[in-house]
C-alpha cells in the first residue's frame, strides 16, 4: 500500500493526492479538534476504569440480590 | 450503468436518513418527551440496539460514492471539508453520550450526557439538511472540478461564492430537523407506553404541522433558488409520482397521529422522507453536484468510475446488500415491540 512519498506505492504520490483547496489552517484546526476530543476520551476512559477497579467486583451475595431485583 | 449507480447511491442515502433519522429525531426530543431519568433511559434503550447499525448506512453510502463516482467523492469531500469534520465530531459526541451516560450513577453526569446527546442529534439533523440544500443550490465548482466552501460568506444564496450556511440552506436544515423530530417521535411512540407515548405523539403532531409549513416554504424557495429543478419534472412527467408520495406521507403522518395508529404514522413519516429525497435527486439528475457556473457541474458521466469497475461492482454490491438486508430484518425482529426497563438489557 502506501509509504511516504507514495499513497499507492509506485503509482500515486502524496503530493498528487492532496486536496488542492483545503488550506493548512483548516487542517490544523481540525487536527487540534481531533486531538482534543481524543484526549478527553482518553481521560474519561482512565477515570471510568479507575472507578471500576476501586469499586471492585460485586460479592456473590450482592449479585444474587441484584438478579432477584430484576426478576421481581 | 451510470444511472443504475446513481439510483443505488440515492437509495443508500435515503435508507440512511430513514433509519438514522428516527434515532437522531429521538435524540432531539428526548429532553422534552422524557421527564425523568427512567423515561430518558427508556428512550435510549429504544434506539440502543439499532442506532449504530443505522449509522453504518452513511459510511456504506460514502463508500459506494467513492467506488461509483470517485471524482464526485474527491471534489465534495474536500469542498465540504469543514462541515464534514463537524458532522464527524457531532457523531462522535452523540455516540459517546449514549455509551457513557450509564457508567456513573450520578444526576449531574447523566444530565451532562443528555445535553450532549440532544445538541449532537439536533445539530446533525440541521447539518444534513443544510448539506442537501447546498447540493440543490449549487456549489462554486471550478473548471478543474474542485471547490472549497467556508462555513458562511455573504449569506446570499445567489452569490458567486456561496457559503455552507445561507438563508436557503438553513431553511432546508430546519425542515430536516422538524421532519426528523416527527419521525423520531413516531418511533418512540411505537416503542413506549403511558406518559412517554402520549408526549411523543403530541410532539409528533405539533412538529407535523411545522413540517407542512416548512415544506411549502422550502419547495417555493427551491424553485426560486434553482429554477432548473422543474425542468426534469416537465421532461419526464412520471417523476411527479415522487412528490405525490411525499404529500401522501405528509397527510398520513397527521391523519394517523390523530387516529392513534402509531405504526401507520411512522410509515407515513418514512414515506414523506423517501418522497422528498427521491424528488430532489430526480430533479438534480443527471447532475450529481450542480455548480454555480452550470458548465462546471459534475454529472453522472464526468464523475463516474470506469465501465468495467461499475459492472464488477454491481455483483459485489448486490451480495453485500443481501447480507445487510438480512441483518437488519433479524435485528429489528429481535427487538420488536415495546421496550421496558424491567427486562434484562441487551
Amino acid at each position: 500500500m502506501g509509504r511516504q512519498p507514495w499513497l499507492a506505492y509506485g503509482l500515486f504520490r502524496t503530493s498528487e493526492g492532496v486536496s488542492p483547496l483545503v488550506s493548512s489552517g483548516s487542517v490544523l484546526f481540525t487536527l487540534i479538534g481531533f486531538a482534543g476530543m481524543y484526549l478527553i476520551m482518553g481521560l474519561l476512559y482512565i477515570v471510568l476504569i479507575v472507578r471500576e477497579v476501586v469499586h471492585g467486583p460485586e460479592s456473590e451475595q450482592e449479585t444474587l440480590e441484584s438478579t432477584e431485583g430484576l426478576t421481581a | 450503468m451510470e444511472t443504475i449507480w446513481f439510483i443505488f447511491v440515492a437509495l443508500m442515502i435515503a435508507m440512511y436518513v430513514l433509519l438514522d433519522g428516527f434515532d437522531l429525531g429521538a435524540g432531539a426530543i428526548h429532553l422534552f418527551a422524557a421527564r425523568d431519568d427512567r423515561e430518558r433511559r427508556t428512550i435510549i434503550r429504544a434506539i440502543g440496539p439499532v442506532w449504530d447499525g443505522n449509522e453504518v448506512w452513511l459510511i456504506a453510502g460514502g463508500g459506494t460514492l467513492f467506488f461509483a463516482f470517485p471524482v464526485l467523492y474527491a471534489s465534495s469531500f474536500s469542498g465540504f471539508y469543514l462541515p464534514l469534520i463537524i458532522v464527524l465530531w457531532l457523531l462522535m459526541l452523540r455516540g459517546l453520550s449514549v455509551e457513557l451516560r450509564g457508567h456513573i450513577n450520578d444526576p449531574m453526569w447523566a444530565s451532562f450526557w443528555d445535553a450532549v446527546f440532544f445538541v449532537g442529534s439536533s445539530l446533525l439533523a440541521v447539518f444534513f439538511g443544510a448539506a442537501l440544500g447546498n447540493v440543490v443550490r449549487g456549489v462554486p465548482l471550478g473548471e478543474d472540478g474542485y471547490f472549497f466552501q467556508p462555513l458562511w460568506t455573504d449569506f446570499n444564496p445567489f452569490s458567486r461564492t456561496p457559503g455552507i450556511l445561507d438563508p436557503y440552506t438553513i431553511l432546508i436544515g430546519l425542515l430536516a430537523l422538524a421532519t426528523l423530530i416527527v419521525h423520531g417521535a413516531n418511533f418512540i411512540a411505537i416503542k413506549t407506553e403511558g406518559d412517554l407515548n402520549a408526549r411523543s405523539r403530541m410532539i409528533s403532531r405539533r412538529f407535523a404541522y411545522a413540517t407542512v409549513a416548512l415544506t411549502a416554504l422550502a419547495t417555493a424557495a427551491t424553485f426560486w433558488v434553482s429554477p432548473w429543478m422543474l425542468k426534469a419534472f416537465n421532461e419526464r412527467p412520471y417523476g411527479y409520482v415522487l412528490p405525490l408520495i411525499a404529500i401522501g406521507g405528509l397527510v398520513g403522518m397527521i391523519l394517523f397521529n390523530l387516529r392513534d395508529d402509531g405504526r401507520a404514522a411512522f410509515l407515513s413519516s418514512g414515506a414523506y422522507i423517501v418522497g422528498m429525497l427521491t424528488s430532489t435527486v430526480f430533479g438534480v439528475y443527471p447532475k450529481v453536484l450542480p455548480a454555480v457556473d452550470p458548465a462546471n457541474s459534475l454529472t453522472i458521466y464526468n464523475a463516474s468510475a470506469s465501465q468495467y469497475g461499475m459492472a464488477v461492482g454491481l455483483v459485489w454490491w448486490s451480495v453485500g446488500m443481501v447480507l445487510a438486508a438480512v441483518y437488519f430484518i433479524v435485528i429489528y425482529r429481535l427487538f420488536r415491540g415495546k421496550v421496558s426497563l424491567e427486562d434484562e438489557g441487551y
